[in-house]
């Protein structure tokens, strides 16, 4: 079965989870990783499982002035921050308001300040009741990956994010199988 | 005399107010009672209309250390959907399930039905590989951000495969209705031992194991397997 996990990504966290989670998924699919700006309705339409991804900017999904923000913000001298290469573009709200509907297995993840959720928010809720108002089978509860308030991934971050990818290939796998009890 | 008298009957009549004190040591058929009344939701008055007694005296049952004859400790049995030796606190030096029982219908789970399963956290089951064979032991577990967190001493067994490949199991049984569910986890485990993830541990998880002791050591298992099943009797 082939997975698309695609990404939005402003300082490159949320690219690097994405590498992982891919990685965990290709133990059962054949995965392909885009950024949002390259996810062609042709792409998401070929994929049975889709995995989406983008950073919690003001409690949700980015908007044009988040990321605009973003950039300045990596643009200051000192900032130790590089923007993606792939950040510039409609975003994560703009690229789900134009996907058709689906009826394939689907998954949601954000990068997130550490801390409570209810205080930081959560992009990947707002992405999950989207991909599920299109009509798509979310696999799994929105999973959010943190970020340190420099703006790096936390420890032990990555190898979760790759056994998340893992357990979601699985799962759609046996539920694909309609496996055996 | 009279005046004596009269003073218990008129704090009688505000029975309103009147509470059991409650004893140091209620014992263990009041806990029973009071742990099976709670885990059904059912209030004082629904189980003593169930079982045929007096909700005063069901009262004093549940806080002292009573000593009901056979038929009503049956009857309380029966309206708290147990056996009177489960009441009594026997059988508890004999493994579960052993009631022989029609054939239950077993289902799958879904990956998200089994983390709602799971969430709670509490006591489950780890199962690991040593060089004398296959290990299983009691544990108690929260999941943290859809991983399963342990806590364990720098020194025992777990410890020493705390970066093993993994098996996790946990369940609820109900041995009266012949049903329940479980839950099986697969995945990688390693020792906590990175400042950040540590830090982050301590702060969110509120972990306290059963035995006493030094556990010092957290142990993270990443799943990259979940399946259950629940079984149903009609």
């Amino acid at each position: 079965m082939r997975a698309l996990v695609v990404y939005e990504s402003m300082y490159g966290n949320t690219h690097a989870v994405a590498i992982d989670i891919a990685a965990g998924l290709s133990a059962t699919h054949e995965v392909t990783l885009v950024p949002v700006t390259r996810a062609t309705p042709e792409l998401v339409a070929a994929a049975g499982l889709l995995v989406v991804g983008a950073p919690t900017h003001l409690h949700g999904m980015s908007s044009a002035a988040s990321r605009r923000s973003a950039a300045q913000t990596a643009g200051k001298p000192g900032s130790g921050l590089t923007m993606d290469p792939d950040a510039d573009g409609p975003g994560m709200r703009g690229w789900l308001a134009r996907i058709g509907a689906g009826q394939g297995f689907a998954a949601a993840f954000d990068t997130r300040l550490s801390g409570i959720p209810a205080l930081t928010g959560r992009a990947s809720r707002g992405i999950s009741a989207l991909l599920k108002r299109r009509g798509y089978r979310l696999l799994a509860a929105p999973e959010s990956f943190l970020v340190s308030k420099q703006n790096t991934l936390l420890d032990g971050e990555t190898a979760r994010a790759r056994s998340w990818g893992a357990l979601l290939g699985e799962e759609a796998r046996s539920e694909v199988a309609g496996a055996e009890l | 005399m009279t005046a004596n008298l009269a003073g218990p009957a008129t704090a009688s009549q505000g029975r309103e107010a009147w509470r059991w004190p409650v004893p140091p040591d209620p014992g263990d058929l009041s806990r029973r009672l009071a742990a099976r009344r709670a885990e059904l939701r059912l209030s004082l008055n629904q189980v003593a209309e169930r079982a045929a007694v007096n909700r005063r005296y069901l009262e004093f049952l549940e806080n002292f250390p009573g000593q009901p004859d056979a038929g009503t400790l049956r009857r309380l049995a029966a309206a708290l959907r147990t056996t009177p030796s489960a009441l009594l606190g026997g059988g508890g030096d004999a493994p579960p399930g052993r009631h022989p029982g029609p054939v239950g219908q077993l289902e799958r789970l879904s990956l998200a039905e089994c983390c709602r399963l799971l969430a709670p956290g509490g006591l489950g089951r780890l199962a690991f590989t040593t060089v004398s064979g296959l290990m299983i032991l009691p544990v108690n577990y929260l999941l943290v951000a859809g991983t399963i967190v342990l806590r364990t001493g720098t020194g025992s067994l777990i410890a020493a495969h705390g970066d093993d490949s993994v098996s996790f199991e946990t369940d609820h049984l109900d041995e009266t209705l012949l049903s329940g569910w479980s839950v099986l986890v697969r995945g990688q485990a390693h020792r906590v031992l990175q400042p950040s993830e540590l830090r982050n541990l301590r702060e969110t998880c509120d972990l306290n194991p059963w035995p006493a002791g030094e556990h010092d050591l957290y142990v993270r298992i990443l799943p990259t397997r979940i399946t259950g099943r629940r079984i149903r009797t009609p």
